[in-house]
């Protein structure tokens, strides 16, 4: 009996030992686990905050720039097509014609300061929407005559949030603005629509497409990375279907709450 | 008759090295043939490591020697206990490089363990003494500082998988080992204390051979990961 203790003893005793420090050390690798998760959400919702706040500055800037050209510049330039308006040239023809040029030169410089200052703001986006204010950018880039351009859609007025609305007509600005400055493409459809609780924002040109560099740039500056994050800040997916020479289409869809 | 003289001694002392023991140094002599060989690649806790394993190899080399000599291993502990606490004190502070009071508090407990080690070896005991008290305060300072290690890993988490950091493996193993050897001394010491048995004899040294070896390949491989990712060592630099 005291043969069975003394052999008993220490193996349950080494027994309970072991399994209590290795029992220790696989807890550790759980809780471990557990912090690294709340840690991955924690710096998460900070890059979300950060990047709101990134965002929200930027378009105060942009306000403020846009009120600028318009209160004060645009302002300024309408003093000063004025005031050349009042002179007279009766005896120096070519003078006249000097300042007519400079009165149209004028005009033309008010137009671009309000068109500047009408696409900077986003207050038209509160008064007009998001359909009608896309609606108008796509017919002033018809009328430009640069690229044809369609615009298609089966919304009014689709049910999102106003920093939504923001954030996909800046992506639609960026994506118009890519089309015209780099796709080198005769033509352009832009569609909203909404399907099954979702929007659908796309943009689709016959141009030559982007090229595998871009894609895959991962710096700050580049326009698809801007549109990437405007993307997951607002829950959204970004598709982009591109070749050489094939055109490109770039597809924005928001899952819609209501 | 003088090489016949060397080769029965030689023969006299490879007896000492039993086939267990062997397999045992083998495996501290991994670690050190692993970190010296690449030792410019490693980082400070590495090197540390490194180090610390050579002198653990020489140490449980001379125990052999010193077994055939005076049939007595127990000197050589004298002077490893206080080598491992300051070995394991720098190992501890290149992996807690984040605040000041818990690098205070390693280096506060290393000290004192380090004096209370050395007085005991000194003053108390002999050297011919197995070294119990050093090795019992040995094992709760490294204890206490796997635990505090535990907890700073816990606040400061890295993406990095915990089974790829060197520091884990290096912190389970110290915590694994020297909470079997704190044990098995402690209750050793309290049973002689009452004027009983101990009981574990039978079976403490193949205890703690087992976790030897699992230390030491825990070393290893804190020493492999270390190599392999440099710049992802745990919460080291």
């Amino acid at each position: 009996m005291e043969l069975t203790n003394n052999i008993l003893i220490p193996i349950l005793a080494g027994t309970a030992l072991v399994t209590l420090l290795v029992g220790f050390i696989i807890s550790f690798v759980f809780m471990y686990r557990k912090a690294q998760l709340n840690f991955k959400l924690e710096r998460q919702a900070f890059q979300q905050t950060l990047l709101e706040t990134q965002v929200e500055i930027k378009e105060q800037t942009l306000t403020d720039l846009s009120r600028e050209l318009h209160d004060n510049l645009g302002q300024i330039a309408s003093l000063i097509k004025i005031n050349l308006s009042m002179l007279s040239f009766k005896e120096s023809p070519e003078n006249q014609q000097k300042v007519k040029d400079s009165i149209e030169l004028l005009k033309q410089l008010i137009h671009d300061i309000r068109h500047l200052s009408s696409t900077l703001n986003s207050d038209n986006l509160k008064t007009h929407g998001l359909i009608a204010t896309i609606q108008r950018d796509v017919e002033k880039i018809q009328s430009s005559g640069f690229i044809a351009i369609t615009f298609e859609t089966n919304t009014n007025q689709p049910l999102i949030g106003f920093e939504s609305t923001v954030f996909l007509y800046r992506m639609f600005q960026e994506m118009t603005n890519n089309l015209i400055k780099h796709a080198q493409a005769t033509e352009a459809e832009v569609k909203i629509s909404v399907q099954n609780k979702l929007l659908t924002l796309s943009v689709k040109d016959n141009g030559q497409g982007i090229p595998p560099t871009v894609l895959n740039d991962k710096s700050q500056g580049n326009g698809l990375r801007n549109l990437e994050q405007r993307c997951k800040l607002i829950g959204a997916n970004l598709n982009i279907d591109t070749a050489a020479n094939s055109g490109t289409l770039i597809e924005i869809k928001l899952p819609l709450k209501a | 008759m003088e090489d016949h003289s060397i080769i029965e001694l030689l023969k006299n002392v490879g007896v000492k090295f039993t086939p267990a023991f062997s397999f045992y140094l083998l495996v501290i002599l991994a670690g050190v043939i692993f970190g010296l060989k690449n030792y410019k690649q490693l980082n400070r806790s590495g090197r540390l490591l490194t180090q610390m394993l050579c002198g653990v190899f020489l140490s449980e080399f001379s125990t052999r020697i010193l077994e055939y000599l005076f049939s007595n291993t127990s000197p050589a502990y004298h002077f490893l206990v206080p080598f491992i606490i300051f070995y394991t004190m720098l190992i501890y502070l290149s992996y807690l490089p984040h605040k000041k009071s818990i690098r205070y508090l390693v280096i506060l407990l290393g000290s004192l363990s380090a004096l209370l080690v050395i007085f005991t070896s000194v003053v108390v005991d002999s050297l011919v003494n197995f070294f119990s008290v050093g090795i019992m305060t040995l094992s709760l300072f490294v204890i206490l500082n796997a635990l505090i290690l535990f907890r700073v890993m816990l606040k400061y988490p890295l993406e990095v998988h915990i089974l790829k950091q060197p520091v884990f493996w290096f912190n389970s193993a110290n915590l694994f080992f020297y909470g079997i050897t704190f044990f098995l001394f402690a209750s050793n010491r309290l049973l002689q204390e009452n004027g009983m048995e101990f009981i574990f004899n039978d079976y403490s040294d193949h205890i703690i051979y087992f976790a030897n070896i699992i230390l030491y390949s825990s070393y290893f491989y804190n020493l492999l990961l270390t190599y392999k990712q440099k710049s992802l060592n745990g919460i080291d630099e």
